[in-house]
């Protein structure tokens, strides 16, 4: 039967099969370090009965690699396709999480995906959840995916309302070295966070060097922000900066996508004014 | 240092000079010798394991495999470097440093010829660098490398043809331009890109300016905002665009007429400049550099 659907996560789940997986792998191992030095023990190292039987046995440690090599190949495939079309992505990580045994970063490269999955599904709950299990099986600062974990935890925390998970990812985020897309993905959140909370004061600081950085993003994201900053600008009464921002926003973004973040108010506020602003910040 | 664009001694390659190291460095597989290596070293285990018995025999296949790793961690470190190195490319031209991403873009081609999806970002970061330092003849030489090695419906086809067709129009290509537009326009769909789509919507418009059609182009005038908006901050050019050519309306008989032609001149000036500051406009789009001082000047009835 083929398996379409991803089982809701527990972490529970996860750390059972990390154990069967190591159980099994480590057994193969096993096996074929038992075989190597009985058999030369009973025969003689090099004989040609006890290089066959490592030979299979060593055939059987590389088959259980190769599911896991299979499974890595279709990482890359899942990636593309949680853009396109996500129904295909579970089902293609649900087959994967399936197989047994897997080595154990290619289990958790998985669990990541399925976290990305329903982090885009907006169920931010379970995408937490995810995270944090991750986060907690592998402490290392220096795994490649820990950032990216980090930064979908701070955006599900956002909309979960846990401000304080959200604060410790973020206080955890600024201790790493991350890459320009990770650094403007925390900007992003940690702008959020500031506008959420009330830290206006914070989120309009350094305010041109912040707009430098959002225009490097895609442009419903720089508009979003744009909007953010908007709102922290108005209400600390910087209304030329929260108009020129504001407009900007309205520029870049659809009211659709600015959705909660509302600046229409510049335009009835300012109706008169046609003229916007030139370059408050 | 190397220079940076505005600065004197900085060049950028020419056409020709892209196009040849293209083809002198296209993208291939690896090496045949690396593909067979696993295999061989393979063939000599189970050779050496069934030669015969003697502590050799019991030696090297764990020598061989010892090997075999090690080149393959080799292999992997230097993959590893070479993305790193795209990676830092990329990042460039995200911070605007176009001399410097093309630069390393440059010399990251021939070293990434055995992967092919890290020559296909160098050669991406190569076209956009290149369309942004204003050598649109040798970007349009690389957008055309891109769109021949790609497959028809890859998402980011249609994307680079009409930033080719802006290219194009740029360096007064407009024959090559109007060809590439149909063909465009031929190949739009429902699953086309928004961006790719504003991308055509700005080439159209600068097909109508560059070919003197200003009153033409103010047919689109009315959703102009929905459709360049996904182009982000280079909406901002199709803006300026639309108040040049209501600039060019300034001179209408009817002085309300003229009149509403300024109001509007001024509006999508204020939009375009609100994106992207005025020297900006004018440095890609010369013939804009008309627009403020037109506006200054107009008599107060049309203002």
């Amino acid at each position: 039967m083929r398996i379409s659907r991803v089982s809701p996560f527990s972490e529970a789940t996860l750390r059972n099969q990390l154990r069967l997986d190591a159980s099994l792998r480590w057994g193969a191992l096993l096996l074929l370090i038992v075989v190597f030095v009985e058999g030369s023990a009973l025969r003689g190292a090099g004989s040609v009965v006890v290089n066959l039987i490592t030979l299979l046995a060593g055939g059987l440690w590389v088959g259980t690699s190769l599911v896991s090599a299979n499974v890595a190949q279709s990482l890359g495939r899942i990636h593309d396709m949680l853009d396109h079309n996500p129904a295909s992505a579970e089902a293609v990580i649900a087959s994967g999480l399936a197989r047994k045994p897997l080595q154990r970063h290619v289990r958790l490269a998985l669990y990541h995906r399925v976290a990305v999955l329903r982090h885009r599904q907006q169920r931010f709950a379970e995408s937490a959840a995810i995270c944090r299990s991750l986060l907690s099986l592998d402490q290392r600062r220096s795994l490649e995916s820990r950032p990216h974990l980090l930064l979908m935890l701070v955006e599900a925390a956002l909309h979960t309302g846990d401000i304080a998970g959200a604060y410790d990812a973020l206080l955890e985020l600024h201790h790493m070295k991350l890459r320009l897309g990770e650094r403007l993905q925390l900007f992003a959140l940690q702008t959020r966070y500031e506008v959420s909370t009330g830290h206006d004061a914070a989120a309009v600081a350094n305010l041109q060097q912040k707009v430098a950085m959002a225009e490097m993003m895609p442009a419903p994201q720089c508009g979003m922000l744009h909007a953010m900053l908007s709102s922290a600008a108005a209400r600390l009464g910087q209304h030329d900066r929260a108009t020129w921002l504001g407009k900007r926003a309205q520029l870049l973004c659809t009211p659709e996508q600015l959705g909660t973040w509302d600046v229409t108010w510049i335009a009835r506020g300012q109706a008169e004014d046609d003229e916007p602003t030139n370059d408050p910040v | 240092m190397p220079p940076a664009v505005d600065q004197p001694d900085f060049r950028p390659p020419s056409a020709e000079q892209v196009r040849r190291h293209l083809d002198d460095h296209p993208p291939g597989g690896p090496s045949r010798a690396l593909l067979w290596l696993p295999l061989v070293g393979l063939g000599l285990l189970v050779g050496v394991l069934l030669s015969g018995a003697g502590p050799l025999s019991a030696l090297v296949p764990w020598l061989l495999l010892g090997t075999m790793l090690a080149v393959n961690a080799l292999r992997a470190r230097w993959m590893r470097e070479l993305e790193a190195r795209c990676q830092q490319a990329q990042e460039l031209l995200m911070n605007k440093q176009h001399a410097r991403a093309l630069r390393l873009a440059w010399r990251l081609i021939p070293r990434t010829q055995s992967l092919p999806h890290l020559h296909a970002r160098a050669t991406v970061v190569m076209a956009h660098s290149l369309d942004q330092v204003l050598a649109s003849d040798a970007a349009i030489v690389v957008y055309d490398f891109l769109v021949q090695r790609m497959a028809d419906d890859h998402p980011a086809v249609t994307q680079f043809r009409a930033r080719r067709a802006v290219a194009q129009f740029l360096c007064d290509r407009l024959l090559d331009g109007d060809v590439s537009i149909r063909r465009l326009r031929a190949d739009v769909n429902e699953s086309t890109h928004p961006a790719a789509l504003a991308a055509i919507r700005l080439a159209e418009l600068l097909q109508r300016v560059r070919t003197h059609h200003f009153a033409d182009a103010l047919e689109v005038e009315p959703g102009l905002l929905q459709d360049l908006r996904p182009l982000g901050l280079e909406a901002g050019y199709g803006y300026g665009l639309i108040a040049l050519c209501h600039v060019k309306q300034l001179g209408a008989a009817d002085p309300a007429l003229a009149a509403r032609h300024a109001s509007l001149a001024r509006k999508w000036w204020a939009d375009a400049t609100l994106l992207l500051p005025a020297s900006v406009l004018t440095r890609r789009l010369p013939e804009l550099a008309q627009v403020q001082p037109s506006l200054a000047t107009a008599s107060p009835q049309t203002l």
